[in-house]
């Protein structure tokens, strides 16, 4: 079987199947479809060796592509959450600069 | 002397300014919560059990599958109501919409069928054991964040005690 080739038709089913719902928080964009293929290579060929191979069926194929589709989006989720952490950390150490600057004004006053 | 006091006052304006503007809404974020870490835990450990039992008719299990449903929305409620908390409760929304394709869209899916492939009941877990492990390890995260809270906290108040500010 030659996967790249299916990997191509899958792309461009994908720009359909997955159309509007994909990615909710950010532009529908050919760019996201070709991150999520990229991303989900290996994935992919596994889930279509199996549904040529007839241990999956249609209906299990796709609940598996929405699957990854739904993964992703917990990730995009996840790193979103992962910067507002480090906006946090940025925050941490901005107040304790301010402490030390303080501190040296008052000390000079003093 | 006047001089230096005034480029010290201004640096410091300045920072407040700065701090202020990252303490904005974008910046919040709640704190680590350790019984909504162990209970995700708990959902991870439950559905890890139950997804291996699909495999056999739904029926079978219909009991496990509701008390897994209603700790799931329990926990959701709980992370819903935490302040600054949104990007935990929207993974969880998305883990129980039966809509999606994830824990509950996974049940869904077994309760329509009435018992599923093994190979899909395989592959599928490994896609939502990874969703779950997603939202433990930023509970997780959280904890360093709040770490570093506390300790600039001590920091902070010690200060105030030493020098009066």
């Amino acid at each position: 079987m030659d996967f790249e080739q299916t990997l191509s038709q899958l792309k461009e089913s994908l720009f359909h199947i997955l159309g509007d719902e994909y990615f909710e928080f950010k532009e529908e964009s050919k760019k996201d479809i070709e991150v999520f293929i990229n991303d989900s290579k290996d994935k992919l060929e596994r889930w279509t060796r199996l549904l040529t191979e007839g241990a999956i069926c249609m209906d299990d194929y796709e609940w598996l592509l929405k699957s990854q589709r739904d993964l992703l989006v917990l990730t995009e989720l996840e790193k979103a959450g992962i910067s507002k952490i480090r906006l946090g950390h940025l925050k941490s150490k901005m107040v304790k600069a301010m402490v030390n600057i303080g501190r040296g004004l008052f000390l000079d006053i003093k | 002397m006047e001089r230096i006091m005034s480029s010290q006052t201004s640096l410091l304006i300045g920072l407040s300014a700065l701090l202020f503007l990252v303490s904005c809404d974008a910046a919040r974020m709640a704190s680590y919560d350790p019984y909504a870490h162990q209970k995700s835990m708990e959902v991870r450990m439950k559905a890890s059990k139950l997804i291996d039992k699909s495999i056999e008719p739904f029926e079978n299990h219909a009991e496990e599958v509701e008390n897994l449903l209603l700790e799931m929305d329990k926990v959701k409620t709980y992370e819903q109501n935490r302040s600054n908390n949104g990007i935990s409760f929207r993974m969880w929304q998305l883990l129980a919409d039966e809509n999606r394709f994830s824990l509950a869209g996974f049940i869904k899916k077994w309760r329509e069928k009435g018992r599923l492939s093994k190979t899909f009941v395989e592959e599928s877990k490994q896609q939502i054991m990874e969703g779950i492990d997603l939202l433990i390890w930023f509970e997780g995260k959280k904890d360093a964040e709040s770490k570093l809270r506390l300790e600039n906290f001590i920091s902070t108040t010690s200060n105030k005690f030493e020098y009066g500010f």
